[in-house]
């Protein structure tokens, strides 16, 4: 494709004159960034070598692993260098607010709870003084560990207060939140006036586990997990104890909702007795309290994607993501359909995510 | 279970004695068949025994109480004697106003019901008509 035809296709799609971006992930230059922000009888635990475990045995024939090739800084890994996500997000999109999603998950240890614990706190402490303080266009997610909700409830009273945090990041866990063991979580959150995001990590497992092909993993896994924490917290009544939670599904998918309210509200009416907890149909709460990002955005016609925003329950229920600095990045100029009508596109990548996080 | 035949719009459905707190049993009025319900406070309701869903006979499925929940993870029993379920998807409904428990506008058919002289009478003419809407009163 020529320069010239590039310009032109340009040209046709939406543009906007500042976004929201829901999923930017801020990365450690290596697990010892948290050393200094660790209590000194967890040096050793990292001392010895150990690193951020991602339990994942996929080899990844891409370019870059999961980073996008020319986001790599020669210092670290993709999202650990500031002022390239400077240079290659926040200031060519106009990106008003970056939503910090990190990729850090002490539950995906699954185990060893003190030390998981020790390692959200420092987290934090990390993204508090490392980033939230370098730019004002940065927003944080509290990192908890869920393998111990007592102490993640804890952490969230600690830190929630601090200006800049805007939700509690929940990574995958093959029980659902919306199991009474996860309150402290909800209460934390719901008390401290901050949003739940969750967001899927190589511990997001499909229906069979892991597949044996990673393009069969990247198809299913991040869309099924995330898709039964959301039926979970819905039919447990989280929404319904919690009122004013708003719940954000991040990077699992968006187009796969129509068929899940169809499904989880049929499901209700024959099995209310169940759930006798739920005063709405269960459709009801997910459109007054979740919310959904954009990428990774299916190829869609502009007819196609109003049509499932409506299917969906409306043009509020999107938030705009770019997901850098990963390899399935969307651009907010080029990742969205030609000739999408522009009040769509201002919602979409703005409007709905100032009003969700109340920035 | 016996049906009264009449094509009144009022019929005598059967003795009082015949139908002790808890029981239902399925009545032809006028053609149209409705579903008598005793709750277990002796209280008679009268509802169509067609589910609007899609129109399976409410008499071949339950007839008692339901799960409540006093808050969000609790699970207790009421409405006892007041609950019809649809025999093919489960979907609930309560007799005392025809509404489905799942909500959605959903429901069934009310009709009067009354006593005199210890028989029950149904009426499929419009509610309230005869002002002995839902009463066991005579």
């Amino acid at each position: 494709m020529s320069t010239k035809q590039m310009v032109d296709f340009q040209a046709d799609q939406p543009t906007t004159s500042a976004i929201v971006d829901a999923d930017v992930h801020e990365m450690m230059p290596s697990i010892r960034a948290l050393l200094p922000y660790l209590a000194r009888e967890w040096h050793q635990f990292i001392d010895s070598g150990w690193s951020y475990p991602f339990f994942f045995s996929y080899g990844y024939p891409t370019e870059a692993g999961f980073a996008r090739a020319d986001a790599v800084p020669e210092s670290g890994p993709a999202g650990s260098d500031f002022d390239l996500m400077r240079e290659q997000l926040l200031d060519p999109f106009s990106v008003e607010v970056a939503i910090l999603t990190s990729l850090f998950f002490p539950g995906d240890m699954r185990v060893q709870y003190q030390f998981g614990n020790a390692l959200a706190s420092a987290y934090n402490d990390w993204i508090t003084e490392e980033w939230l303080s370098r730019d004002p266009r940065l927003r944080g997610s509290v990192c908890v560990n869920v393998n111990d909700p007592e102490a993640a409830g804890a952490e969230i009273d600690r830190v929630g207060a601090r200006a800049g945090y805007v939700q509690v990041m929940l990574g995958p866990n093959n029980v659902g939140y919306g199991e009474t063991r996860y309150d402290p979580i909800f209460a934390a959150a719901a008390r401290n006036g901050l949003n739940i995001g969750l967001h899927p990590s190589a511990r997001a497992n499909t229906a069979l586990g892991y597949p044996e092909l990673l393009a069969e993993w990247r198809t299913l896994g991040p869309v099924q997990h995330l898709q039964s924490h959301l039926v979970s917290i819905v039919m447990h009544g989280v929404l319904e104890r919690y009122p004013d939670l708003r719940v954000t599904f991040i990077e699992s998918g968006w187009t796969w909702l129509p068929h899940l309210l169809w499904r989880i509200d049929e499901n209700y009416r024959s099995l209310r007795m169940e759930v006798p907890w739920l005063k709405l149909p269960p459709s009801d709460y997910i459109h007054r309290q979740v919310r959904f990002t954009s990428q990774p955005m299916e190829m869609l016609t502009a007819d196609q994607f109003t049509s499932i925003l409506e299917l969906m329950g409306g043009d509020h229920m999107l938030l705009f993501s770019s997901d850098y600095p990963h390899w399935d990045f969307d651009s907010p100029m080029r990742g969205f359909p030609a000739n999408l009508p522009a009040d769509v596109v201002r919602k979409v990548q703005y409007q709905n995510a100032k009003d969700w996080y109340r920035l | 279970m016996s049906a009264a035949q009449s094509h009144e719009r009022t019929a005598r459905v059967c003795g009082i004695d015949e139908l002790g707190p808890g029981e239902r049993r399925l009545a032809l009025v006028a053609n149209r068949e409705v579903l008598l319900c005793r709750s277990t406070d002796g209280t008679l309701y009268a509802v169509g025994n067609a589910c609007p869903h899609q129109g399976a006979p409410l008499c071949k499925g339950g007839f008692g109480g339901s799960t409540v929940s006093p808050t969000v993870g609790r699970y207790s029993f009421g409405l006892d004697g007041e609950v019809v379920r649809c025999p093919w998807h489960n979907w609930e409904f309560d007799v005392k106003t025809g509404e489905a428990l799942f909500g959605e506008g959903k429901r069934i058919r009310t009709y009067d019901v009354w006593v005199e002289d210890d028989d029950v009478y149904v009426s499929v003419g419009p509610r309230g008509r005869l002002g002995r809407a839902n009463s066991g009163e005579s």
